[in-house]
């Protein structure tokens, strides 16, 4: 997804460009390759007896592929927030900042509502990168309409043309 | 993993990742959507002056420092809170250590100052604050 939909959007634009929003899954086996991918034995999140023991119904899911999870349950993809910006995966992103809100833990294969918007668009210059844009949205994760997980994430896009 | 006991200042135990794999990068850059291609080739790292070696992306640093503080607890879904920052990177084959510290502790929340380093500098920073099951009966 590189389409660059409008090279006159200002940044002031995207602020409050709400995502799509939907519901969302995320099943065992996401769960148990995303453990494995970041080098955690995916039973740390799964075994069942240790779960019964610790009074979980299901497995947890992951806290950052719960994160992971609200994003694409809001419907929108990471190249797709960099195309709203008219930046390119391809430019080299950097992830700035992030914060993580849980109510309750985020259990597999139970249906949460998903949304998102982009909060904050800022410009700034780092000694290190140059110019860049720094790029923070929101997602959520409701059950029945109740909160349970509300993340941020600055996304750092240097600017290179720029420098 | 039974949870330590709980006295500001006490270190929690560190834990060390790694080697970083690069096949693992792969599967995230798909679970993530991610088509940054500096997470899988090399040619594009070389171009964009990062170096010889596929960089980590940065929410498996994340998910190394959060699983430091979950294994130490020995519960999965006690994190209420991370609030974490990027501050270098992680390169194919470093070993990331995970540390840290607790530094509040009160009726409901134990937070706890963490950071992931490598050889070269930390990668991130940030506090992470749990609700163990063994606090809530």
């Amino acid at each position: 997804m590189t389409h660059r939909d409008s090279d006159t959007r200002t940044s002031a634009d995207l602020v409050g460009h709400s995502f799509p929003g939907g519901a969302i899954a995320i099943h065992g086996w996401e769960n148990w390759l995303f453990c494995d991918a970041v080098l955690v034995d995916p039973a740390t999140y799964r075994d069942p007896s240790m779960l019964s023991s610790l009074g979980y119904e299901r497995p947890v899911v992951h806290p950052v592929l719960a994160f992971i999870g609200a994003l694409r349950g809001a419907g929108v993809k990471q190249a797709e927030i960099l195309a709203l910006a008219n930046f390119d995966d391809s430019e080299g992103p950097l992830f700035g900042e992030q914060t993580m809100m849980f109510e309750e833990p985020i259990f597999e294969e139970v249906r949460y509502e998903a949304a998102g918007s982009i909060v904050k668009v800022e410009q700034k210059t780092g000694k290190a990168i140059g110019p860049f844009d720094a790029v923070t949205f929101e997602c959520s994760l409701s059950l029945s309409s109740r909160r349970i997980l509300t993340c941020t994430a600055m996304l750092i896009l240097p600017r290179r043309s720029a420098r | 993993m039974t949870p330590q006991s709980k006295s500001p200042g006490q270190s929690i135990a560190s834990r060390t990742y790694g080697p970083v794999n690069a096949e693992k990068m792969k599967t995230v850059a798909v679970i993530l959507e991610d088509g940054n291609p500096i997470h899988w080739d090399l040619d594009a790292v070389k171009a964009h002056g990062l170096g010889d070696r596929v960089i980590n992306q940065g929410p498996i640093n994340l998910a190394y420092l959060i699983d430091a503080v979950v294994h130490s607890l020995g519960d999965p879904g006690a994190i209420r809170s991370v609030s974490a920052r990027f501050t270098g990177v992680v390169r194919e084959g470093d070993l990331v250590a995970c540390a840290g510290q607790l530094v509040l502790d009160d009726a409901t929340r134990r937070c706890y100052q963490m950071e992931a380093r490598t050889e070269s500098g930390p990668a991130v920073v940030g506090q992470v604050c749990a609700e163990p099951a063994s606090d809530r009966e």
